[in-house]
């Protein structure tokens, strides 16, 4: 787009013009596709070398940035091109950021807004004693078997839930850390046996 | 002939009368497509954020699944799709410095490598399905349980998404070596060339993030 549309109708093209027509050397592209297979390489032995998280998934991302920034500034010709073009790009990046953080601000502050619902995941206790009640009683009387906020947010999704993990309940005596913060950690790696 | 510039020699013939001059034409060509680019990272950023959302909440679900992942064959693919973006950006290349044979053998090249993007991500689903490691409810790998159906349906939604981009870059890049092959792109007109290229680029930009996020958990 122009820049300067005044400039244009007046029949002198010539700025617009170098920005399309810019041709970069076979040098240039050699060097960015060099540059992007060590990073390549780099990322992957990085990986192998154990690095605790969250560092390596850090390390990870900032490789990741780097590896985009050179396809996006020379292959696809951001360097040379109107500005305009880097706007819009910029201002994607900038809406996902906006999008990430709105999300994860939800999610992150669940637990300290309304400790009793969790993060609409039922822990395995939970889902034992629903199982239990549902062999002999009807949905509405097991109600209160369930986590609060469960029930109100989302009583469809409890039957799915039943279905596919039924028979995780069986964990033994670790019991639920009711009503402490700590609850919140407890969904990630309960889960996981 | 009747509109303001066909008086101007200079003025190519493919030229629209709305545009004050062929550069005007194909800026707003690419800038279009720029604003198409910006659809497309905020469509993929759903997923990414799902995976961000799910990934906070089972953290040990993400490290075992990445596990099932092999992650030699995804950087076998990551340097394909580099080396294919790198012919891609050589192929606009040869459509500015009028070269039909350079045009031509990139795309081709660009062709090639996408195909060979495929046949490693169809070993790799094969392998997988083979397995019993389908995505959310079909999920039926005996060696791991808890929330894995999750991890999977997010690497099939991610990188299956990404593999349909990939089917159809496939198809504008045939299209464009036909185009040439019949002549077309030398006259300065290479706006489709140059989006393709942007579009094939911005493919290669989403597996550069889902490929570390997606295999090298660890």
């Amino acid at each position: 787009m122009n820049r300067n549309p005044v400039h244009h109708s007046a029949g002198a093209a010539h700025a617009d013009g170098e920005h399309h027509e810019h041709i970069a050397p076979l040098s240039m592209y050699l060097g960015v596709f060099g540059a992007l297979a060590v990073l390549t390489v780099v990322t992957v032995g990085v990986s192998e070398l154990g690095i605790p998280q969250p560092y390596s998934l850090i390390l990870a991302m900032i490789v990741a940035t780097m590896k985009a920034s050179l396809v996006v500034t020379f292959f696809m010709h951001l360097l040379w091109d109107d500005r305009l073009n880097s706007v819009v790009f910029l201002g994607t990046v900038i809406f996902v950021a906006i999008f990430f953080a709105l999300t994860m601000t939800d999610l992150l502050s669940r637990d300290f807004l309304n400790p009793e619902m969790g993060n609409y995941v039922m822990l395995e206790e939970d889902k034992a004693r629903w199982n239990e009640c549902m062999e002999t009683k009807t949905y509405d009387e097991c109600r209160d078997k369930l986590p609060r906020g469960w029930s109100q947010a989302n009583p469809d999704a409890v039957d799915g839930h039943h279905g596919a993990e039924g028979d995780h309940g069986a964990e033994g005596d670790h019991g639920k850390a009711e009503g402490d913060h700590g609850k919140a950690d407890d969904h990630g790696t309960k889960s996981d046996h | 002939m009747a509109h303001a510039h066909a008086d101007d020699p200079n003025r190519p013939e493919w030229v629209a009368h709305f545009f004050h001059s062929k550069e005007q034409q194909l800026s707003a060509a690419k800038f279009g497509m720029w604003l198409f680019l910006a659809q497309e990272v905020l469509f993929f950023s759903g997923l990414f954020c799902a995976y961000v959302a799910f990934r906070w909440m089972y953290p040990e679900t993400w490290l075992s699944g990445a596990d099932q992942l092999n992650k030699w064959m995804g950087g076998l693919n990551t340097l394909i799709l580099i080396a294919s973006s790198f012919t891609m950006a050589l192929a606009v290349r040869g459509a500015q410095t009028k070269s039909p044979t350079a045009l031509k053998v990139n795309l081709l090249l660009t062709i090639l490598f996408a195909g060979g993007f495929c046949v490693v991500k169809y070993f790799e689903y094969s392998h997988k399905f083979h397995l019993g490691i389908f995505p959310a409810d079909h999920y039926a790998y005996e060696g791991s349980t808890g929330l894995m159906p999750i991890f999977f349906a997010i690497y099939y939604c991610l990188t299956g998404l990404h593999m349909i981009h990939v089917v159809i870059g496939i198809g504008f890049l045939s299209w464009l070596l036909f185009k040439t092959q019949k002549g077309r792109f030398m006259d300065g007109n290479y706006a489709y060339v140059e989006n393709v290229g942007l579009y094939w680029h911005l493919v290669d930009l989403i597996w550069i993030f889902l490929f570390p996020l997606l295999y090298l958990v660890k």
